[in-house]
Parts: structure tokens; sequence; C-alpha cells
């Protein structure tokens, strides 16, 4: 373990190169462009709410359709099963 | 963003030696040692507004984010270390290289000492991260147990048993191979 210790108080304090600091500052930019400004976060926020609420306003139209159409082929079926077969027999 | 820029370049220069070299004690290679320091000073940058000084001093909140970067940085090392040798499993016929651990390339430490140095950091290397931590804290960096205790957020006591059971099993280890000590 003496001889451990004494190769381990061999190793010297290292500078840290003088162009690390112009990364950082480059991968900090570059994480900043990545960032979405509020301005496009709040359009994208009203055009997802604005297509929900289309969505939801055309499918509950869809149903009242639905709805009326059953109606009209109810009224039709019964308009189609007049027959007069008394002339027939 | 100015002024932002001025005091982050004082906090800079005040602690990027001491990020560099931890991290170097970490992964013994120069080319990892910088990726950690860009990472740690970024996550800097981006948390600054979150350091509350009276909770500890900006350097021992450097300490913590420097050695949790290098711990992190070697386990995903590892990972995909071992993703590679799965793939090359797989894939025996593609060319792509298999990621190689990192070779020793420490700029503190002298040519004739490399092979001595190289040995040694390889059983550091292999302590449990706790005993890791405050055996590089304590011996390389020259911090005593209750600045060590307070950068690990424990007591002076656990310290003081997890160096010692650092010392313990790298003796072990260098009994071991006594042929070569």
């Amino acid at each position: 373990m003496k001889n451990e210790s004494y190769i381990l108080s061999k190793v010297k304090k290292a500078e840290v190169p003088p162009y690390l600091y112009t990364r950082i500052m480059q991968g900090i930019k570059a994480l900043e462009d990545k960032k979405v400004p509020f301005k496009w976060k709040l359009s994208w926020a009203v055009a997802a709410a604005l297509l929900l609420l289309f969505n939801v306003i055309s499918f509950t139209g869809e149903e009242n359709r639905d709805a009326n159409s059953q109606v009209q082929t109810s009224t039709e079926n019964v308009y189609d099963n007049v027959v007069n077969d008394i002339y027939h027999d | 963003m100015a002024t932002e820029n001025k005091s982050f370049h004082t906090i800079y220069k005040a602690h990027s030696n001491l990020v560099f070299n931890l991290a170097l004690q970490y992964v013994q290679n120069n080319e990892d040692a910088e990726d950690i320091t860009q990472e740690v000073f970024v996550k800097l940058y981006q948390n600054i507004g979150k350091f509350d000084g009276s909770q500890a001093s900006i350097k021992t909140w450097i300490y913590r984010i420097a050695i949790n970067h290098s711990l992190d940085f070697l386990k995903a090392k590892t990972a995909k270390k071992r993703f590679g040798f799965i793939t090359s499993l797989f894939n025996s016929a593609s060319n792509e290289p298999i990621i190689e651990a990192s070779h020793f390339n420490h700029p503190g430490v002298a040519a004739e000492d490399k092979e001595a140095l190289q040995k040694i950091y390889k059983y550091i290397n292999e302590l449990p991260d706790n005993q890791r931590t405050a055996f590089i804290l304590v011996r390389l960096e020259d911090k005593n147990q209750k600045e060590v205790a307070e950068i690990m957020e424990t007591s002076v006591k656990a310290v003081e048993s997890l160096l010692q059971r650092a010392k313990q099993s790298l003796q072990k280890k260098i009994n071991f191979t006594e042929g070569y000590f």
C-alpha cells in the first residue's frame, strides 16, 4: 500500500484545454436553439384544442344525423309496405 | 444574457480544472474527461437558478454534479459496450466497429509511471461507486473527510468506513498480484 500511495502521489493535476470553453458555449447555444419558443408552444396548444373541438362537434353532429336518418328510413319503410293486395287476389 | 455569460465564465474559470481533474480520476482518459466537463458545465448553466447557497457552497454543488456525471458516463459506456458486444454476436458480418474500452490516457501521468498507475487505477475502478468516490476525493483530490462527507451528503463516520473498506479491498487486490508490487 505504501508503494501504491507513492505511485498515486505522482499523478499531476492537468490543465483544462483552452478550447473547451468555446465547445461548452456552443453546446449551450445548440440546446437553446433547440428550445421551442413560448409563442410556438401556445400556437400548437390552441391548434390542438381547436382540432379536438372540431372533432367533438362533428362527432355529435354525426350522431344527430344518424338519429334523423333512422327516423326517415322507418317512415319510408312504412310507406313502401303499403301494398293493396285486394286487387291481386 | 451578457451578464449571465460573464458570471458563468467566472464560475468556469474558477472550477473548470477541478471538474476536469475529477473526471480524469474516474475515466483516466483525456477525451472522456473533456466530454464530462462539457456536460457538467452545460448542466450547471441550465440549473444555476436552482442553486441554493444556503444548502451548500457552489464548489460542493459542482463536485456533486461532476461525480454524478462521471459515474453516469461510465455506466452509459459499459452499457454501450455490452450492447455492441451483443449486436456483434448477432451480426458478425457487420463492418461496424465494436466499442472498445477507453485506453488509459491521463495527461497528468508521466510515461514512466503509466504502467504502474494503469494497474492501480484498474483496481480503483473495480471498487463500488461510494468507496471509489470516497477514495478519489480523500487520496487523490486531497480533501479532508469532513469535506468529503459534505460532498457525498453523508456522515464523517460513513466516509471513514467507506475509505477503510476501499483500502482493504485495494490491499487484497494488490496482494493478490504480489508479484507486481
